[in-house]
């Protein structure tokens, strides 16, 4: 559709989301934007709030506190006119079983204001050949195509897909990898939730993790990763006695080796610090390894702590 | 499309076929005889393929995450509870009218009042729709759904029975009040022209349109203020 008349307008912006389940926090002051032509990956482990703060930014449920806007309007009281420019893909697919494949998409046609094909609909997600097979008769990855054809259809400008590759096979994912990359390419927006660490990192240009319904940390993959310290790793020889030096921890290795790792948010100089070292000293290092923090670690750091509200924790 | 799910097709059935049914065994003579088992069987019939099937189809709906797909499309919510209620509704109605129409075939006398046999049956399908989304927000799938619309089948049916077979004003006055025997009590007087005794000072074709009216409000209240889009999980 592309109905936007200023391109660097925000597709979604929240400001201090809270939603609560009775007396139980699920969304707490959670910061939110996403522009044009871009993918963010939304992601936290089961019950950190991601699908609820999908819903709150849908206008499934309105916030108990903060704002929301879509395309600039509030999507819980101007349902129907941000609908019309977005396209979902839910954790459970929810079709209609007894429809055909090619049925399924005519309804999504008639229930949309945007145009498209419906052959060429299906046919975009690899199900040309299932068109008029029920969908009851899908395989799981089958019917999560048919989700990716139907919340595409007429290219909208914001697609929101809450773990839409979850129990999918290679080629299903290949598929929705693609769609998403042309998505973004055509200048629509993505937001995706996902567990697969590496789906955000081959699709996101910018990424959130949520913990206990907070932002722990949000911004591009090297900024997030910049935020754990890398390490150099090398082994010394038996009877080498380590240097001294900040950040550097100690263990024991096999054939009475001791096992050097150095931490440091700056990788090259630790690199650098530790090699000039063992030059310096005529020490020869083993195994020497140089590696920034993955995407893993700092999930399992964030999922893993108790206060995760700092100055990182918004998604801008 | 609803008609598509087996089950959903066998309750819309299970209506129709029990009317002709018990048409052919009772065999009334008539207008008096033929109009109350058109009121008694019109009511039952509209609550066992109308009511259960509404109750069914939003509980399946909701359960299978169908509803909250149709939430994420260009539909309003009432327009999603609208167009899953509608075909429920216009076959309902229809059926209604081919079994009665059946009932003619078999030798009944025809409706004294034709026009007011629209009345009930209108309204009567609306109220099973909307009190089938209402149970449905009782129900957590297809076996709970087959226990949650027994109350409303069984109470509106004997109150039904007794309403026809004629029964003191004011215990008269109390079974109208019970939802959906309007209904029956509205067909009655469709076909016989005789209308029964007045309650409150109303007659029964003011009363048992308001008191449906009423009941269709308190269902739609009800069932919007339960409604979920969502699993109840």
């Amino acid at each position: 559709m592309r109905g936007r008349d200023t391109p660097d307008e925000p597709v979604i912006e929240a400001h201090g989301l809270e939603f609560r389940y009775g007396g139980t926090v699920a969304v707490d002051d959670v910061e939110l934007v996403v522009h044009p032509g871009e993918v963010f990956g939304l992601l936290g482990t089961n019950g950190a709030g991601k699908t609820t703060t999908l819903e709150l930014v849908q206008g499934f449920r309105r916030p108990d506190a903060g704002t929301v806007r879509l395309f600039g309007l509030d999507p819980v009281t101007a349902g129907r006119a941000v609908r019309r420019r977005t396209g979902a893909v839910l954790q459970q697919a929810g079709f209609l079983a007894e429809l055909t494949v090619a049925e399924t998409v005519r309804m999504t046609a008639a229930l949309s204001s945007r145009s498209d094909d419906i052959d060429e609909c299906i046919t975009r997600v690899g199900l040309g050949h299932r068109r008029d097979v029920a969908v009851g008769q899908l395989s799981g990855g089958e019917r999560r195509r048919l989700d990716i054809a139907t919340a595409t259809w007429g290219g909208p400008d914001l697609v929101i897909m809450d773990e839409p590759t979850t129990g999918l096979d290679p080629e299903s994912r290949r598929v929705l990898w693609a769609m998403v990359r042309r998505l973004r390419a055509d200048g629509a927006a993505v937001v995706l939730t996902t567990h697969y660490l590496e789906e955000v990192e081959a699709l996101a240009d910018r990424l959130a993790i949520m913990h206990a319904g907070r932002v722990a940390i949000a911004g591009t993959l090297e900024s997030v990763l910049a935020s754990r310290p890398a390490a150099v790793t090398a082994e010394l020889d038996a009877g080498v006695h380590p240097p001294r030096m900040p950040g550097l921890s100690t263990a024991s290795a096999g054939q009475g080796r001791t096992v050097l790792r150095l931490e440091s948010t700056d990788l090259t100089r630790a690199t650098h610090t530790l090699t000039g070292w063992a030059l310096e000293a005529g020490v020869r290092l083993h195994r020497l390894r140089a590696t920034e923090a993955g995407l893993d670690e700092v999930f399992h750091a964030v999922s893993g702590s108790t206060d995760v509200a700092g100055p990182t924790g918004v998604a801008r | 499309m609803v008609l598509r799910r087996r089950t959903v097709a066998l309750s819309m059935l299970a209506g129709p076929l029990m009317m002709v049914f018990f048409a052919v065994v009772v065999s009334p003579e008539g207008p008096e005889g033929w109009g109350m088992l058109a009121g008694i069987s019109g009511l039952i019939g509209m609550l066992l393929s109308v009511y259960a099937s509404a109750a069914t189809v939003f509980t399946l709906r909701r359960e299978s995450g169908a509803l909250a797909r149709l939430r994420t499309t260009e539909l309003s919510g009432a327009g999603i509870v609208a167009a899953t209620g509608a075909p429920l509704f216009v076959v309902g109605v229809a059926q209604t009218l081919l079994v009665l129409a059946v009932f003619v075939a078999l030798g009944a006398p025809a409706p004294a009042q034709p026009l007011l046999l629209v009345v009930p049956i209108v309204l009567g399908g609306a109220f099973c729709v909307v009190a089938g989304a209402l149970t449905s927000t009782f129900s957590s799938g297809a076996e709970s759904v087959q226990f949650t619309v027994l109350p409303l089948v069984i109470v509106a049916s004997v109150a039904a029975n007794l309403l026809a077979t004629g029964v003191d004003p004011a215990l008269r006055g109390a079974l109208l009040l019970v939802p959906g025997t309007p209904v029956a009590d509205l067909i009655v007087t469709a076909w016989t022209g005789v209308p029964g005794p007045a309650v409150a000072g109303l007659a029964p074709t003011v009363l048992g349109p308001l008191l449906l009216v009423a009941w269709i409000a308190i269902a739609v209240l009800g069932a919007a203020a339960r409604w979920r889009w969502t699993p109840r999980g």
